[in-house]
């Protein structure tokens, strides 16, 4: 019972935090592509400029590495739990 | 007012230091002398210094618990209790106290032949409440001068304010790209009902003048 109240508070938790990191940087990259359209002039539609560049950032491997949000805890967990028990 | 503020800072700060002071792990240098089990009866407000039930025993604040006694370089006793964490808190996932027990026993040594160990622990020893720090590893050492690094108190703490700066961006960003523009909106909006309302009352005065 306790080793499934563990798991389920650490996923909910991590869940969490997985979704907060996802927004800001969305945000970060949305306010990264709206500077960058305006210092290369201004030229074209912001929101169809912006829009692209999400797209991109999406399908780019960066996004990707917010899976760390629950790879570095697991492997926390298993440091600890091996030092603590088998060392 | 000002020392509601300050005694309320300081009594966070103090929960907060004695909160990390508690659950960081801590390496006491010693000489284990003896160890033993004695049933403890578990209640009131000082529960929350043991383990709670359930970690493989029985849902009972009635238990047998085992204790390791050990004496420091200066002289000064210290009892360890040796409980499993299991899966609660603090997150030390320790199942192993059999076996530590085991090697606590291993490492008693007697005053004339001392065996030093560094005993990783976390809490704190009350005497007049009954709490003891509950012993989570034993490994020898070369001497009683051996001073141990807390790489992992620093690791641990780096990690935690990383983490706090991290929602600290977040609730930042998410201020200035979502909630700044709604209030900004908002204003507007204030803003031209107020128009209207001034244009409203020209209009009336208007209609006294002409009068």
């Amino acid at each position: 019972m306790g080793f499934l109240r563990f798991l389920i508070i650490g996923f909910v938790a991590l869940t969490a935090f997985y979704f907060l990191l996802k927004v800001y940087l969305r945000s970060v990259t949305r306010e990264r592509l709206e500077e960058e359209w305006a210092e290369e002039g201004s030229i074209g539609d912001r929101d169809a400029y912006v829009e692209k560049g999400i797209t991109e950032y999406e399908h780019s491997f960066r996004p990707k590495l917010l899976l760390l949000v629950y790879i570095l805890p697991l492997i926390a967990f298993l440091v600890i739990f091996y030092v603590t028990n088998f060392v | 007012m000002r020392y509601v503020k300050w005694t309320l800072i300081s009594l966070l700060t103090l929960f907060v230091v004695g909160f990390f002071h508690y659950t960081l792990p801590q390496h006491d240098i010693v000489r284990i002398v003896n160890t033993y089990e004695e049933r403890q009866d578990i209640s009131g407000w000082t529960t929350m210094f043991w383990q709670e039930a359930g970690n493989g025993t029985a849902a009972q604040q009635s238990r047998d618990v085992q204790f390791i006694q050990a004496v420091r370089p200066n002289g000064k006793s210290i009892v360890y209790r040796n409980e499993d964490t299991g899966w609660g808190w603090p997150p030390y996932f320790k199942f192993d106290t059999a076996n530590l027990y085991t090697e606590a026993n291993d490492a008693i040594s007697t005053k004339a032949a001392p065996e030093w160990v560094s005993v990783t622990h976390y809490g704190w020893r009350s005497e007049l409440l009954s709490v003891f720090p509950n012993a989570v590893g034993i490994k020898p050492v070369a001497g009683p001068d051996v001073k141990i690094f807390p790489w992992v108190n620093i690791i641990i703490l780096v990690g935690l304010f990383v983490f706090l700066v991290t929602l600290y961006r977040i609730w930042q960003q998410f201020r200035q790209r979502t909630i700044d523009p709604l209030v900004e909106d908002v204003e507007d909006v204030l803003e031209a009902a107020d128009e209207k309302k001034d244009n409203a009352i020209d209009k009336l005065k208007g209609w006294f003048k002409r009068k």
